[in-house]
């Protein structure tokens, strides 16, 4: 490209200007296709430059020339022989006047890292060579290409400003062809072409190989490169890789990741190059590393690519024993469904695992009839069969964790538990009481029953519990006990004090699971109390110490508890975050174990004024906890649809609020109703409920509290002072799409001066001073 | 642990709970513990071992009937005045 021409985006400029003032040597590492020649030629067009390309035969043969200010080395990455090295570093400290603009495919090769280290040698990389959305556009323009707004967007985003990608994109849109799937499968179709001429044939066979090997898989690790391509010197080969080109990127020690444009073309040449048989062979062979290494996920998606069905089963079985409790059910959960009965039918593991599954996927006759099957097994059994043992202990341990067994006959499942833990006889799978959510007393089963009589429990239970339950007893029946107190709004202060005064004991001997729950109870404590901060704290340091621990699995719950939290302080910022990034899904279907994610979903939904979302998604959830017992989520659930319905005018609301008045007064429960503060309130104050008059008082002396701790808790944040009207709505839109006055006054048959008015009107009520502000305003508003 | 004032224990035709209106029958094996109880046994530790002794059954056992006990018939039995925040 001719180098007048080239685009080179304000911010590259500006960085280039940076480097060249306070350095003398600036490295340009990029992969092919990045422009680094066109950008660096029209970067020094001011210059005086000394050109030199390491392609060619005895390269530096010619000595710089005096009158030069800048000596422009190209395809660095060829320079492999040590006298070559040694020349250009001896240029480079000979000539301090003189600025060198090296261009690499590759890092910062060793023998240049002392400049490095001393501040002369500074790099440019990939990300700054990439074109903007304007670099785009300005290329597409120079060849006689005027993409609309949204179809600029989608060739930024399929291109992701790859300049090589853009440069063909400009002649397959040449002569009025307008971007679309097909065009884009025909940039990357030559890109590959390009890629296999430029880049991949001028790496040596070996590394061609290994690198079509690697492909398919993420992480790179030198472990896995040796057991795929059975070269023990696979090792050396990465290593050259990663120096020599910017193909391979390093993620941390001894794990890279290849450049995903180059990865597209890798997977593409793999098709052309292995026959279906030999990359069955190759996810074979990736299958087993990941099996070594315990990552079961990776192993079973590549055994099910090599078509090893067998292998499949195995490690389901395989992962189903080492992690009995936990099981990672959803994580597996494809492969468990694509089981064929018949074999499901000859593994009490397997049973097991999917009378679980189909619960906590809120099947619950699957799940039974599962149960039926295992419990068939169990009886064809004789006691001394060596998986007697082993099948009941499945059996007690679906009796106890099945969510639709509910709280019923606990007293007798723990006798179960214990009978079975001590007579030694039979093995139970490790299981977690509060199934990582931050209660006891609403965590792996309800035990809102118990809470009427919670004192006097915990004086006879605490010593069963802690003797039955071991390790996962210690601290259970004081967290319990306090969390019930808590929930009728007792003093818990001295309890809470004995409760921490143990937290050093869960922590050393206890478990992680008892824990959260001791903490989540502090930090609830804390919110209720007006001191958010504090929990804010104290529930970032269990996150980073999980973290740390490698107790993953509360970070989902732990992040909702957070999020619930920023919800009152108001930090909408925070809160968007957590709905962008960490918010759960809810298709194909709810998964019972993310309850409590779910909870903190429908409360940002009201918060968002989507009240017609949480609605859907509370509804979802009602059959499940009245099926299971959940009398705790029950009673929040209708309290949110009483929240919902009171907003959409809905009369609906007074029953919803009844029955959770009714279920609260039952058990004496205060907080859950009161810790919604000022979005219960006036449901409170006009409600009309029929029953204890003297406990409803309580309640809304308690919701007050809450109410002036946290004034905006699910207040709709957003809202307009005044509504759009229909016109306003389509003019708007049209708006949003870069239609000009005319383009809507046309679309909308109205008059010119007329489209004015509306945008004046729409721009008023957006709270915005200019058009290209409406989208961003309007989208935080939902009204797109 | 005591009985809500008020509370009787009759044995007419079987043994059976009453307080006001409301009367529940109690299962016999459960008779001993309620006669303890309206007799003034409130410790825990002495109504668990009541129960070890007469069902013959361990600490942890007899801990989980009383438990039982409790939760079955929890409207006659006295709360525990605690504070209210």
């Amino acid at each position: 490209m001719d180098s007048s021409q080239a685009i080179i985006k304000p911010a590259l400029q500006a960085l280039f200007q940076t480097e060249w003032e306070q350095c003398r040597v600036i490295l340009f590492s990029a992969p092919c296709g990045f422009g680094k020649t066109t950008a660096a030629t029209a970067l020094l067009a001011q210059h005086t430059v000394c050109r030199y390309d390491a392609a060619e035969p005895d390269f530096l043969s010619t000595p710089i020339s005096p009158g030069c200010d800048a000596v422009l080395i190209d395809e660095l990455q060829l320079v492999q022989e040590s006298a070559d090295q040694q020349t250009i570093c001896e240029w480079i400290k000979a000539n301090p006047c003189k600025h060198f603009v090296l261009l690499s495919r590759g890092i910062v090769p060793g023998w240049l890292m002392p400049f490095q280290f001393t501040g002369l040698l500074r790099t440019i990389d990939s990300k700054a060579l990439l074109f903007d959305r304007a670099a785009t556009a300005k290329l597409l323009e120079q060849n006689g290409i005027f993409p609309a707004a949204e179809e600029l967007t989608a060739i930024q985003a399929e291109s992701i400003g790859y300049p090589l990608a853009v440069s063909i994109l400009c002649s397959c849109m040449a002569g009025g062809v307008p971007f679309s799937a097909a065009v884009a499968d025909e940039v990357r179709r030559q890109l590959f072409i390009h890629y296999e001429e430029a880049v991949y044939r001028r790496f040596p066979l070996p590394m061609r190989q290994l690198l079509l090997n690697l492909a398919p898989f993420e992480p790179i690790t030198p472990d896995l490169a040796i057991l795929l391509s059975g070269d023990g010197h696979a090792g050396e080969l990465l290593g050259q890789i990663q120096r020599d080109t910017t193909m391979m990127i390093y993620d941390e020690l001894d794990s890279f990741h290849l450049w995903p444009a180059f990865r597209q073309f890798l997977l593409w040449e793999m098709q052309q190059r292995y026959t279906p048989a030999e990359q069955n062979a190759i996810y074979s062979r990736a299958a087993l590393y990941y099996d070594l290494q315990e990552d079961y996920g990776k192993a079973l998606d590549c055994y099910a690519r090599s078509g090893e069905h067998r292998k499949v089963t195995e490690l389901l079985i395989k992962n189903a024993e080492q992690h009995p409790g936990v099981g990672h059910y959803y994580d597996m959960e494809k492969y468990y469904y694509a089981m064929p009965r018949e074999e499901v039918l000859q593994s009490p593991t397997l049973l097991c695992g999917m009378s679980m599954l189909t619960s906590l996927n809120m099947d619950y006759e699957a799940s039974e009839d599962w149960y039926a099957e295992l419990k068939a097994y169990a009886a064809r059994l004789k006691k001394s069969d060596a998986e007697y043992k082993d099948v009941q202990g499945k059996l007690a341990y679906l009796d106890i964790a099945l969510p639709q067994r509910g709280s019923n006959g606990l007293l007798e499942l723990i006798r179960s538990v214990f009978t079975i833990l001590t007579n030694k006889k039979i093995q139970l799978p490790a299981f977690s009481v509060t199934s990582t959510l931050p209660s006891v007393m609403n965590g792996g089963k309800d035990f809102c029953s118990w809470s009427k009589r919670d004192e006097i429990l915990y004086d006879t239970m605490r010593k069963p519990v802690e003797t039955v339950l071991g390790r996962g007893g210690i601290g259970l029946a004081d967290c319990a006990l306090c969390e019930s107190q808590f929930e009728k709004s007792k003093d818990v202060s001295t309890r809470m004090l004995t409760l921490m005064s143990r937290l050093g004991e869960i922590q050393r001997s206890g478990t992680p699971d008892m824990e959260f729950a001791v903490v989540g109870l502090l930090a609830r404590l804390q919110v209720s109390q007006g001191k958010a901060a504090a929990a804010v704290e104290l529930l970032e340091n269990l996150r980073t110490k999980f973290i740390e621990t490698g107790e993953s699995r509360f970070l989902p719950n732990l992040d909702a508890m957070l999020c619930r939290i920023w919800l009152r302080t108001g930090d909408t910022d925070r809160v968007a975050r957590w709905l962008r990034e960490k918010a759960p899904s809810t298709s194909p279907r709810l998964r019972a174990l993310w309850r409590y994610q779910y909870f903190t979903l429908a409360m940002v939904q009201i918060a968002n004024d989507d009240c017609d979302g949480a609605l859907l998604l509370l509804a979802q959830l009602l059959p499940y906890c009245v099926h299971c017992g959940r009398t705790m989520d029950v009673l929040h659930i209708r309290l949110l649809m009483a929240i919902c319905y009171f907003r959409l005018r809905n009369k609906v609301w007074k029953a919803a609020l009844s029955a959770a008045l009714d279920t609260a007064c039952e058990h004496a429960f205060i907080r859950p109703v009161a810790q919604y503060g000022g979005a219960v309130l006036p449901l409170l104050t006009s409600c009309g409920w029929q029953g204890d008059a003297a406990y409803l008082e309580q309640v809304i002396a308690a919701t007050r509290e809450q109410t002036v701790n946290y004034p905006d808790f699910l207040v709709c944040t957003h809202q307009m002072a005044e509504p759009l009207t229909v016109t306003e709505l389509q003019v708007l839109k049209l708006l949003c799409h870069d239609r000009s006055n005319g383009e809507i006054g046309e679309i909308l048959g109205i008059k010119l001066a007329t489209v004015k008015t509306h945008v004046s009107h729409v721009l008023q009520k957006l709270g915005v001073g200019r058009r290209n502000e409406a989208k961003a305003a309007a989208e935080k508003l939902g009204l797109l | 642990m005591r009985f809500k004032p008020g509370v009787t224990l009759t044995e007419q035709g079987g043994w059976k709970l009453t307080l006001g209106n409301r009367a529940a029958p109690v299962a016999p094996q459960d008779a001993a513990l309620a006669g303890a109880i309206a007799q003034g046994v409130c410790e825990v530790d002495r109504l668990t071992a009541l129960i070890a002794r007469t069902r013959g059954v361990g600490e942890v056992d007899a801990a989980i009937d009383l438990a039982q006990f409790i939760l079955d018939y929890g409207d006659f039995i006295a709360e525990r005045p605690t504070p209210q925040k």
